[in-house]
């Protein structure tokens, strides 16, 4: 019920008001009730005792029949209002009588509120006769409905005092407790923990308030600790994302810009050359053999070198270029206020020369070369992209023209670019596709020219650019890894062909097989040939490989356990390309070889250059009496062959014998051209 | 001849009526006679219930009369029923061995002085019809009616304690 009476003043009120309503009216039924009960019992006690006390005096006058005195006692009940006759009765007859004023003997005393009370007259014992009373009840009646009419009214009354007074005293209570609502109101209004309600109630509402006002300390103690939190927070936030911000536009390792960093301040060279008039210059460099490094030396060595690398990069540009790492091994060098590309290259040499002297790091000396491509502004692209690009071609360049150099772009350096692209985006599918096919150059008898074997030579039949040789090729797969699938490909499809060759009776011969020089990083390759002659059941001395000396570059040591490995699978194992390596005389002393391949360009020379041919024919007196087999590669005369076969060379292979020829042909040949080695 | 009848019947009312009247107050003498001994027993019995003797008797009132009315000794004796006893003494007036033990006694003529003296005890109660010197209550018939006096002060003298409810039904207290 309450609910219906929002505010807190009215709910006292109506507490109070209800209370004193049930209170009063509790009170006016038992008072009415009570005194009704209690005027009517005094009523017939005083009657019943005025009945005694008369029937007492008035005995004598009965038994004496002294009817004067009887009257006389009798009108005593004069004074009793509510009585409204009397008679007094002896033995035999009404004695006497009496009858208040107005009435008589006539009078009609069937009223409902007229009662009897009848009281025996005795004298010791003896009933001598009776007095009856006739009572009227009716002023008691008013006397009972005035009570309760005033009660009523008194009940009311009461009531309206209640309801003034409880108006009064509610706000005593209410007051401060509507203050203390709209105190709290304006604290989660405002957020003004600092506030304090100030409320001087001795009860339980001043305790309230109290409480109030030390929940607010509490609260202000906690906001301000929480205040303090948020800024040591934000400051640490602020603190970290400074760091972020610096790592996302530096290198960790090095501490220099890094690409995005480049990408933001382009914009201002960019304007800063314009407003100048003058070039702005890409050099982006790339360190040259760093992934060997890092495998040899470890991640840890690799990282100090990166460090010390950008270091000494840094000594020697000026302060106002801009020296990024992009990535992996490579830096960006963004030089600023040049007016031509020499001025670039005079920045890219001083890099070169730094870059050229010994590394000391952790006990191991090293020798470090960078390849550095440059790219100008505006002449090579207008972009940070473009020149990125271009720089980035120009370093392949760089790299192919044998590393720790430095190129300039050119126009033509787009096309080698568009062509590593094909390799890279479709060297893959090619290989699971079959777009590979290996085509087969024999090698021969110098004396008899009969084939003793073949060399598997790879072509792709690349749907758009049509027809590649291997040069155009491998060299990229050489840079992007696909070099594995690739040789792992040739030698599953060679040993495949010799099986076939084998088992349709054939003349097969052995068949030599590229490897890169990246098969001796691990023993990968080992467990490739074994699967192949597994599954193609062949022999495996009909398979040979030819590398060349660039395996040793990397780890030596390992390489040459690979290379053991491999012969001691009975694999026989060529040197090629002999003569344009860096230390080829030694090798053939130190490597696990069983063929040495004369390079063309010895074979190319030795008609009409003594020195080549002395060179050659000194090669191969030194590759016999080390009981190493000689091939010469790329005989296409006569003459040539008529030199080799002099000099005592075993085996030529050339376009004078055949040129690389698909499996099909190159079956036919052998047939026309050797003898069974193997049934 | 109705007139004759009407005048007939009329006289014969007259006599009627005035013979009773004659009559009446012989019979009212008859009749207030026999009431009034009653009346006068059931006083002196009533007396006893607003009388205190100073030592009540245990056995019941003894009422002693004097007197040789037959009608009122028959009332008396009537209320003997009720458990006084009542004696008639009238030969005896000057013998105290007779009186002694009354604790009523009527008497219907004056005492002589003899007598007085035979019968003066305490704790005795005299009721007479006429005035005399000793009697405690008197009898008198005031508009016929029948009354008593009281001499309160000698009842009082006499051990008698008279109720105030007698005193005031008295028609006269000396």
């Amino acid at each position: 019920m309450l609910k219906r009476f929002k505010p807190i003043r009215h709910k006292i009120m109506t507490i109070v008001i209800v209370s004193t309503c049930i209170a009063m009216a509790l009170a006016t039924v038992t008072f009415t009730i009570q005194y009704t009960d209690t005027i009517h019992n005094d009523l017939e006690k005083r009657i019943d005792i005025q009945s005694k006390a008369l029937a007492q005096n008035i005995a004598a006058a009965v038994v004496f029949g002294d009817t004067a005195s009887g009257k006389e006692v009798l009108s005593a009940f004069a004074v009793d209002q509510t009585v409204l006759a009397a008679m007094v009765r002896n033995e035999r007859e009404l004695f006497v009588e009496y009858y208040s004023d107005g009435l008589n003997r006539e009078t009609d005393f069937s009223d409902k509120d007229i009662h009897f009370t009848t009281t025996p007259i005795e004298i010791d014992g003896e009933k001598v006769g009776d007095i009856t009373v006739l009572v009227s009840y009716s002023s008691l009646n008013s006397r009972v409905y005035r009570i309760v009419a005033f009660s009523i009214a008194t009940f009311f009354i009461a009531i309206t005092i209640a309801l003034v007074i409880s108006y009064r005293l509610q706000r005593t209570i209410s007051e401060p407790i509507l203050e203390l609502r709209d105190f709290a109101e304006s604290v989660a209004t405002n957020s003004d923990y600092k506030s304090r309600i100030k409320l001087s109630s001795d009860d339980e509402i001043g305790d309230l308030a109290e409480a109030f006002d030390h929940m607010l300390d509490q609260i202000e103690h906690r906001d301000n600790h929480l205040e303090k939190q948020v800024r040591q927070r934000t400051a640490e936030l602020e603190k970290l994302a400074d760091e972020f911000r610096h790592r996302a536009f530096h290198d960790s390792l090095t501490g220099l810009p890094n690409r995005a960093l480049l990408n933001e301040r382009f914009g201002s060279i960019i304007s800063h050359a314009k407003r100048t008039k003058t070039l702005i210059g890409t050099l982006l460099l790339d360190l040259d053999n760093f992934k060997t490094i890092n495998d040899t030396l470890g991640h840890d060595f690799g990282d100090e070198l990166l460090k010390l690398i950008a270091h000494r990069i840094q000594t020697v540009v000026r302060g106002e270029d801009i020296i990024s790492r992009i990535g992996g091994d490579e830096f960006v060098v963004m030089v600023q206020d040049i007016d031509s590309a020499a001025d670039l290259e005079v920045i890219a040499q001083n890099i070169l020369a730094e870059l050229r002297k010994d590394i000391v790091l952790f006990d191991q000396r090293i020798k470090s070369s960078v390849s550095i491509g440059g790219a100008l502004y505006p002449d090579d692209g207008t972009d940070l992209l473009t020149l990125k690009r271009n720089s980035d071609l120009a370093m392949y360049s760089a790299k192919e023209s044998g590393k720790n150099q430095y190129r300039l772009f050119g126009k033509d350096m787009t096309d080698m670019s568009n062509q590593r692209l094909v390799v890279q985006n479709d060297l893959q599918s090619a290989i699971e596709n079959g777009e590979l096919e290996v085509f087969y150059q024999p090698k021969v008898d110098t004396s008899t020219g009969i084939a003793l074997g073949c060399e598997a030579l790879v072509r792709w039949h690349h749907p758009q650019e049509g027809f590649l040789n291997p040069d155009e090729f491998i060299p990229f797969a050489e840079e992007n890894g696909l070099i594995r699938p690739l040789d792992y490909y040739v030698i599953r499809n060679v040993c495949q062909r010799i099986s076939f060759w084998q088992e349709q009776g054939m003349i097969s011969v052995p068949v030599a097989v590229n490897l890169s020089g990246l098969h001796f990083q691990n023993e990968d390759i080992l467990t490739v040939l074994e699967d192949a002659l597994t599954e193609s059941n062949i022999n495996s001395d009909m398979l040979e490989i030819e590398l060349t000396e660039a395996i040793l570059i990397d780890d030596p040591d390992r390489a040459l356990n690979i290379l053991k490995k491999i012969r001691a699978m009975n694999i026989k194992v060529s040197l090629d390309d002999f003569g344009t390596g860096y230390s080829s005389l030694s090798y053939l002393r130190s490597l696990p070889i069983d063929i040495v391949k004369l390079d063309k360009s010895f074979i190319d020379r030795i008609v009409k250059n003594q020195q080549d041919l002395a060179i050659t024919k000194g090669i191969v007196t030194l590759a016999k009496s080390l009981n190493l087999g000689v091939v010469a590669e790329g005989v296409e005369s006569e003459e040539q062959l008529a030199l080799l076969l002099k000099m005592g060379c075993e085996q030529v292979q050339g376009y004078y014998f055949s040129k690389p020829q698909p499996a099909k042909w190159i079956q036919d040949w052998l047939h026309e051209n050797s003898k069974t080695l193997v049934d | 001849m109705l007139l004759r009848c009407k005048n007939t019947r009329a006289k014969l009312t007259r006599s009627l009526l005035f013979t009773a009247l004659a009559l009446l107050p012989t019979l009212t003498w008859g009749l207030d006679d026999l009431r009034l001994n009653a009346l006068k027993a059931a006083y002196i019995y009533n007396f006893t219930k607003f009388i205190d003797w100073q030592q009540r008797p245990t056995d019941g009132f003894r009422i002693c009369l004097n007197t040789e009315n037959k009608s009122l000794i028959d009332e008396f004796k009537k209320i003997e029923q009720k458990g006084p006893k009542v004696v008639v003494l009238n030969d005896y007036l000057d013998d105290s061995n007779f009186w002694k033990d009354c604790q009523i006694i009527y008497l219907e003529t004056p005492l002589q002085a003899a007598d007085k003296k035979a019968i003066e005890f305490p704790n005795t109660l005299l009721v007479s019809e006429v005035k005399s010197e000793s009697d405690h209550i008197r009898f008198v018939l005031i508009n016929n009616k029948l009354r008593f006096s009281i001499g309160k002060d000698r009842a009082e003298r006499a051990g008698l304690s008279i109720s105030s409810k007698l005193l005031r039904l008295a028609h006269e207290v000396y």
